[in-house]
């Protein structure tokens, strides 16, 4: 998995382990399907674009939901502005 | 009172509050700006740590003009070991300090000291109320002393915009 500046790029994978972490494994595959679906994205998610918009998605989906989510997209962005910001 | 940062009731408590409210964001960076002011140092920020990063919700106009994102990994967080802990955290040397020395806060983004203190909803800690300078820094007694008042000013604005 590439990197930047110690952080892993996020993944559809990632993002998905995270909401694991906080509604179990299940449920969390489970929002991801409706999440995709909701966009009309194929899955895996790998365009940066669509992995924020799948987030801010998720975040319209409940109270934790709009942690987990809102908490997703903090590392997609900063992963991303490190990636504009550092050489290489 | 120590927490997990994945906790459900802690992420419950801060789901429930309209965090990006204008109102809530207005008041949030009126605070943080006023403890920039009482303590002299410019950089001062009001975060919530989510379960896997901390969401700057409110910030001095220092922190604003200057820090391009509003959030950071938890990784980098160093509000987050106030999460994990319940009690305030303060370095003066992060450089030299075995505790921050390796974190990408210090090594990237050249924290050089930081002195941050719980805020408390509900009875979970969800964020914290922190200074941040560039420069290794003692904290006194008084500048601790606004960063907790500051802390509770900031639960109050929680607690305003918390369902019911």
């Amino acid at each position: 998995m590439a990197g930047v500046a110690g952080l892993d790029e996020p993944t559809e994978a990632s993002v998905i382990a995270e909401l694991a972490g906080t509604v179990g494994a299940e449920n969390a595959e489970m929002l991801w399907v409706i999440v995709c679906r909701r966009l009309k994205v194929s899955r895996p998610v790998t365009d940066p674009q669509h992995l924020i918009k799948a987030t801010e998605t998720l975040m319209e989906l409940g109270d934790v939901l709009r942690v987990s989510g809102r908490s997703a997209k903090v590392r997609l962005i900063t992963y991303r502005a490190l990636e504009a910001a550092l050489p290489g | 009172m120590r927490g997990s940062l994945t906790d459900w009731n802690r992420l419950a408590v801060i789901g429930g509050i309209d965090f990006e409210h204008p109102e809530a964001v207005r008041a949030l960076d009126a605070i943080a700006e006023d403890t920039a002011r009482r303590t002299g140092v410019p950089l001062s920020l009001a975060t919530l740590v989510l379960n896997s990063a901390q969401l700057v919700a409110g910030a001095s106009r220092a922190v604003r003009e200057c820090v391009p994102v509003d959030g950071t990994p938890n990784e980098w967080s160093l509000c987050a070991r106030i999460v994990i802990s319940g009690e305030p955290f303060v370095v003066t040397d992060a450089a030299a300090d075995p505790r921050t020395a390796d974190s990408p806060a210090v090594t990237m983004a050249g924290l050089g000291s930081y002195a941050g203190v719980p805020v408390v909803l509900h009875g979970a800690t969800v964020g914290a109320h922190c200074l941040v300078a560039t420069a290794p820094q003692v904290f006194t007694d008084g500048q601790l002393a606004v960063l907790h008042r500051g802390a509770a000013e900031i639960a109050v604005v929680f607690r305003r915009h918390a369902a019911a």
